[in-house]
């Protein structure tokens, strides 16, 4: 049963007719066809506003319904629908003109992930404590459980923050941005970066000492410095205090 | 085992939109409910939001992704997370729905009908079990709103659950919109179904809106959750508690979600009913 039930479901063909007792039982089907892709295109429109503020409603809704005929969620944790969603963006012809628009959408996807990432305590020095940075710049840190960098070719986290006002968006510099997404205590923080701060939270992951992160990330970007960095990641609680 | 079993009294659905409102617990309510997928993250505010709730308010969990009627049995590790949240917040409640969602993998957000057969009661019946085990209670099982029935249905939906609560111990959840809904897309009598229903299981009624679509002479009602409960809903409702009394009752509103005072009100008219039949049978 719930095998043809499915394809039917998907193929967007009439309801089978052999199972089903109900008097016009075509329109009646079809509801379960339509809360299916009507409750997905609004997940994605709950979890990406941003985006769907700068496409239009109606063109989100069709980016969104393209999307949901190919990718079907696999879980019922719905809040976390639609990770492919933006490199869907970038796939799609009649954005051509858009390019920064998946990386906005990433911006928005990453603050879902930091939303629900689990609680721990950010590391905070005391400002001008030479003795303590000093310490910490010799050890292991991880990562904030709910912190994420991008860094995009574009101008993407002007453009996400402008998003509710687009049509006011005036961007002096056409350049590349690199983005902080990170959780003080419960509120998503979205703060611009040094270039160097993605390179070195990518080290960080590996599980190499702070300072010779930082280190990597300035010999990798010679604009950035080591206190600019180091500032960034400590600022925007880009980092675990350790237990 | 533990039971799942919401307090007399009466709860609304909750949506951080009202946590403002609800936070201090200055209104009178019994009990919030959630839906359990919500609050499958790892922390953060939708955590903060419930742990504070639950200084005031006894806390029930919905869940919507079981999958209870499908022919695979309940995902194992959905089932986990379910637990984990179950043990995290400690509900007076736990309930799933008569349906399925779930494929071969691919999880459809809906909650689709299934025939009402032997084949399906024995697998419905070991699924709950199975749930039950896990979670180390009991359940409490929801009546579908459908727009569709099967050819090969050989039991009365009544009958189908009242079986259901009888083999697994389970208990039910009688959501008297689903019954409306249902009633109309299908020409039958909700008072009949009503009279049938196997009301001494019910430990849990929900109450909710629903919308209308007419083409031509085909009207259908839609299972919405998006605006006030309707009259006849409020009919039936006096119809289940002159015959039950006072049962735990919530306002579910899940789309569209209005000023909170709103949602309040319809609680309120229901709490009103609650106490006339608590009353009554003390005069009794």
């Amino acid at each position: 049963m719930e095998q043809d039930f499915v394809h039917h479901l998907r193929a967007g063909m009439g309801c089978p007719h052999d199972l089903i007792a109900s008097q016009k039982a075509d329109r009646r089907f079809a509801i379960y066809r339509n809360n299916v892709i009507h409750s997905l295109t609004t997940a994605l429109a709950t979890r990406y506003p941003a985006t769907q503020r700068l496409l239009g409603g109606e063109c989100f809704t069709a980016c969104a319904q393209l999307y949901v005929e190919t990718e079907k969620p696999t879980s019922p944790i719905l809040m976390f629908y639609g990770n492919g969603f933006p490199d869907f963006l970038a796939t799609i012809p009649s954005l051509v003109d858009w390019p920064f628009l998946a990386d906005v959408a990433r911006i928005e996807q990453a603050r879902t992930e930091a939303y629900h990432a689990a609680d721990h305590a950010p590391l905070r020095l005391a400002v001008g404590d030479a003795q303590d940075i000093e310490t910490y710049l010799g050890r292991m840190i991880k990562a904030h459980p709910a912190a994420r960098v991008l860094h995009s070719p574009y101008p993407a986290g002007t453009i996400w923050s402008a998003s509710d006002s687009p049509e006011a968006l005036s961007i002096d510099s056409w350049r590349d941005e690199t983005i902080a997404i990170t959780r003080g205590r419960y509120e998503v923080q979205v703060s611009l970066v040094p270039r160097g701060t993605a390179t070195c939270f990518e080290e960080i992951g590996k599980g190499a000492v702070l300072g010779d992160v930082i280190t990597t990330a300035c010999n990798r970007h010679r604009d950035c410095d080591a206190a600019s960095i180091l500032a960034a990641l400590l600022r925007c609680d880009l980092l675990a205090a350790p237990q | 085992m533990l039971e799942s079993r919401p307090p007399v009294g009466t709860g609304v659905s909750f949506k951080p939109d009202h946590y403002p409102d609800l936070a201090d617990g200055r209104f009178d309510l019994s009990f919030i409910e959630v839906h359990a997928e919500n609050y499958m993250g790892s922390g953060g505010s939708p955590f903060a939001m419930l742990d504070q709730l639950r200084q005031h308010y006894e806390l029930s969990i919905h869940g919507v992704g079981l999958s209870v009627g499908g022919e695979s049995p309940p995902d194992a590790v959905h089932l986990q997370r379910v637990k984990t949240v179950c043990d995290r917040f400690q509900p007076c409640s736990f309930s799933e729905h008569l349906a399925w969602s779930t494929h071969e993998g691919a999880y459809f957000n809906d909650l689709l009908p299934l025939p009402y057969t032997e084949q399906t009661l024995a697998r419905i019946c070991d699924h709950i079990d199975l749930i039950q085990t896990t979670l180390r209670r009991s359940i409490l099982l929801e009546n579908p709103a459908t727009y569709i029935t099967f050819t090969e249905s050989t039991w009365a939906e009544v009958d189908f659950i009242h079986q259901i609560a009888q083999r697994t111990g389970c208990g039910l959840l009688l959501d008297l919109n689903n019954v409306h809904v249902s009633a109309m897309n299908h020409g039958f009598s909700a008072t009949d179904y009503l009279a049938e229903f196997p009301l001494r299981y019910v430990r849990e009624i929900h109450l909710a809106g629903h919308a209308t679509e007419q083409v031509d002479d085909d009207v259908i009602l839609i299972d919405t959750h998006d605006r006030p409960v309707d009259e006849p809903v409020w009919d039936y409702f006096e119809t289940v508690l002159s015959s039950t009394g006072p049962v735990a009752t919530l306002i579910e509103w899940d789309q569209n979600i209005p000023l909170f005072r709103t949602l309040y009100a319809d609680a309120q008219r229901a709490k009103t009913r609650l106490v006339h039949y608590a009353n009554s049978l003390v005069a009794a």
